[in-house]
């Protein structure tokens, strides 16, 4: 695994939210704060991994 | 780290047919067979029985050709055979992808009711999906397809595109990512068109490895610089969640192909449909034990195969994404363990370049 992304090379622009949104609910993931139904499903546009 | 343990289900009622004829169609091989072959009650019943009997979360993707060709009472008894599994606590979820040609008030009304989740087919704009979605009149299907896509939005069940990508539009991300963005479809995926083997006439049609991840960065970037979190990215944001150390990703990231299995119109059991219908993948049928197909020497023989895939490629520094690739489009042969150095080269640099961006900012910062 690489690195953490906070690496010191980072600039000081702001991030752009989409990544934020996606590092917030990485971190969720990570920490297993999900409930059982969001962990084992997706819903909507993710539902189907194929 | 979680991962779903489930069998998910990939049903062709149908087989490969289909009222288009799309250029690149790699199921219209089985066209002929399917006319001849639609599932019929009895092996609709026991294929749902099948995937409800041993697991507690069941996701039933509804596939073709064209599955709305099946009927909508072919789906009505699939949901009143669903609803008894559901009395005893199973939680189904159906999603179907279609072409959206054939969607009327009643196939809407019928999704809203039950809770299907539809995703549709379409390349982008008229001129580059009219080129090759087409009817076998030669006739372009893009009209039909947004008037479908209108009824589902109408009724707020749409969810979004898979956008084939081809060498008839892969050189223009640009025009593509702006076009969905116009017609106010923020939620989608973008597929490299296969060349699985039913068709003669394809790789004509198939991009290179390099084109493909040509275009996914440009899309990358795109995304990046519109920043609206409203748009989301199948693809992308997969990587994007695995470099940030999360976990929400694309069957080509998850590393268990073995997970998706195609059933087709007589109940038969394959493996994933990016695989030509070959007897290596059969791996049993819906009237069998499902114990007994879990354990079919076929299915561990392929079991075993990913796992020596994964494990040449497990030195890699990106392995923790691609965890060996997807078994079909990352390797030449069904029994090749080393990817084409072509494909790595390639996956490498466009993992590169995402996580080069993500960590071009200050997470701590904010």
């Amino acid at each position: 695994m690489l690195d953490s992304v906070s690496a010191a090379k980072a600039s000081s622009r702001p991030v752009p939210k989409v990544l934020l949104e996606a590092k917030k609910e990485a971190t969720m993931q990570a920490s297993g704060k999900e409930k059982p139904w969001d962990k084992a499903w997706d819903k909507g546009h993710w539902a189907n991994r194929k | 780290m979680f991962c779903r343990s489930v069998t998910t289900p990939i049903v062709k009622p149908i087989n490969g047919a289909c009222n288009l004829s799309c250029s690149y169609c790699y199921t219209s091989g089985l066209k002929e067979y399917a006319v001849r072959n639609r599932m019929r009650p009895v092996t609709l019943k026991a294929v749902i029985d099948f995937f409800c009997s041993d697991q507690d979360d069941i996701e039933f993707i509804w596939h073709g050709g064209e599955p709305l060709l099946a009927g909508l009472e072919f789906y009505r008894e699939a949901v009143e055979i669903q609803r008894t599994w559901e009395k005893q606590g199973k939680k189904i979820i159906n999603f179907l992808q279609t072409n959206a040609t054939l969607i009327t008030p009643e196939w809407v009304r019928f999704f809203k009711e039950n809770d299907f989740l539809i995703g549709v087919s379409l390349d982008g704009p008229k001129e580059f999906h009219d080129q090759v979605r087409r009817y076998p009149t030669q006739k372009g299907s893009y009209d039909e397809v947004l008037k479908g896509i209108d009824l589902l939005r109408q009724a707020e069940i749409f969810n979004g595109i898979i956008c084939g990508i081809s060498t008839v539009n892969h050189g223009f991300p640009k025009e593509i990512f702006n076009f969905f963005l116009a017609e106010n479809i923020k939620k989608l995926k973008f597929a490299r068109v296969k060349n699985i083997g039913y068709c003669n006439n394809v790789s004509s049609l198939v991009i290179s490895p390099a084109q493909y991840v040509d275009f996914m960065i440009a899309i990358f970037d795109l995304w990046l610089e519109l920043d609206d979190p409203e748009v989301e990215i199948r693809d992308i944001q997969s990587v994007v969640s695995l470099i940030l150390g999360g976990n929400k990703c694309e069957c080509i990231y998850m590393g268990q192909c073995d997970q998706f299995v195609t059933v087709y119109s007589n109940g038969s059991i394959y493996g994933c449909d990016s695989f030509l219908k070959t007897d290596d993948l059969r791996f049993g049928s819906v009237f069998d034990e499902p114990t007994a197909v879990r354990s079919n020497s076929r299915l561990q023989i392929f079991r075993e195969l990913l796992e020596k895939r994964k494990e040449f490629c497990r030195a890699c520094d990106w392995y923790f994404i691609c965890k060996g690739g997807c078994a079909k489009d990352c390797y030449e042969q069904l029994n090749s363990v080393e990817p084409p150095n072509e494909v790595c080269k390639n996956l490498q640099r466009y993992f590169k370049h995402v996580s080069t961006r993500i960590r071009s900012y200050n997470f701590n910062q904010e």
